[in-house]
């Protein structure tokens, strides 16, 4: 193949349109589940502040300092199988640390660092 | 092959980021249901990019859906560096491809290249298009990445320059040493054809 009939390929490659569906099942599933789980975090959020300002008001607390950084969760790591364990947030969520059921305790941050909301649940107060 | 030719058939310039988009994005780091708008409005060019890339339909919509799954889990992590959402989109698709191509193994690609010659014919070339599907897929993800968004985004080297963060001129030279690999794949794969029984 010259120079001359490799760019046609190309560009002829290039012509080729997109004629399927203009929306995407997975992306759908993946935007409501994503949802639904920031919901699940604001309402434990929001039970944690009513719990804090119940405990200011009743006098049995002058100071409440609440950190809901915590969540069960599944991570997979290439070339490791699923692992279940604690994920834990930094506080300013540049990063994370991950104790695994078995005791395995991975950190995860800088710029390769990706967490994957939808993935987490709350593990309780 | 000796290619120093760049002669790129370009698209529309890609839509720099509107206030509109810009707002979007910002309600969409708060409401997932408002990246809907973000996915509907670029789902398109990203799935015809690895329809391009591919030759597989159905592949180009998985490929396009793990795409934009990605865009919103890292939603927050989006800076506009002046290349726009999209350009941004192009490079985790980039990243995409690339993760499936290790995934599936280069017999796979080979024969998904070769499926659509095989089945369709929609085009004279097809068996030249195959062979430079297959060619592609086996450069370094440095020329895969700056070729196919060249010619399948497709994107003006100013443009690629903004989304892979290097300068202008880096993006011509890295784009005439890919055309010349690619050129290289192209005989070596013409070759092994021509030894198979």
């Amino acid at each position: 193949m010259n120079d001359t009939e490799l760019e046609s390929v190309l560009n002829s490659i290039a012509r080729r349109e997109w004629n399927g569906p203009g929306f995407n099942p997975g992306v759908e599933r993946a935007i409501a589940e994503r949802k639904q789980a920031m919901g699940k975090k604001n309402r434990t959020f929001l039970i944690a502040l009513i719990t804090g300002a119940s405990l200011l008001t009743a006098g049995v607390a002058t100071a409440v300092t609440i950190h809901f950084t915590s969540y069960r969760a599944t991570v997979e790591i290439d070339g490791l199988p699923p692992m279940q364990g604690e994920f834990i947030l930094n506080d300013d969520n540049s990063g994370a640390t991950f104790i695994a059921d078995d005791g395995t305790t991975y950190v995860f941050e800088g710029p390769g660092t990706e967490v994957t909301d939808d993935q987490r649940e709350p593990s309780g107060e | 092959m000796g290619v120093t030719r760049l002669a790129l058939q370009l698209a529309a310039p890609l839509r720099k980021e509107t206030s509109g988009e810009a707002l979007a994005i910002e309600r969409a780091r708060r409401d997932p249901e408002a990246f809907g708008e973000l996915y509907r409005a670029h789902y398109h060019a990203i799935a015809a990019y690895f329809l391009r890339r591919t030759g597989d339909e159905a592949l180009a919509e998985d490929l396009a859906a793990d795409t934009f799954i990605a865009a919103l889990q890292g939603l927050k992590r989006y800076r506009d560096t002046g290349a726009g959402f999209r350009a941004w989109l192009y490079r985790i698709a980039a990243n995409t491809a690339s993760r499936w191509y290790t995934r599936s193994g280069a017999q796979r690609v080979r024969n998904l290249a070769h499926a659509e010659a095989n089945a369709g014919e929609r085009d004279e070339n097809s068996h030249q298009i195959a062979l430079v599907r297959e060619a592609i897929e086996t450069l370094s993800e440095r020329d895969k990445a700056v070729l196919t968004l060249a010619y399948f985004a497709p994107m003006t080297t100013a443009q690629i320059a903004l989304v892979l963060r290097v300068p202008e001129g880096t993006v011509k030279s890295r784009l005439a040493r890919a055309r010349q690999a690619l050129g290289a794949q192209i005989e070596r794969l013409t070759k092994e054809e021509g030894e198979r029984p």
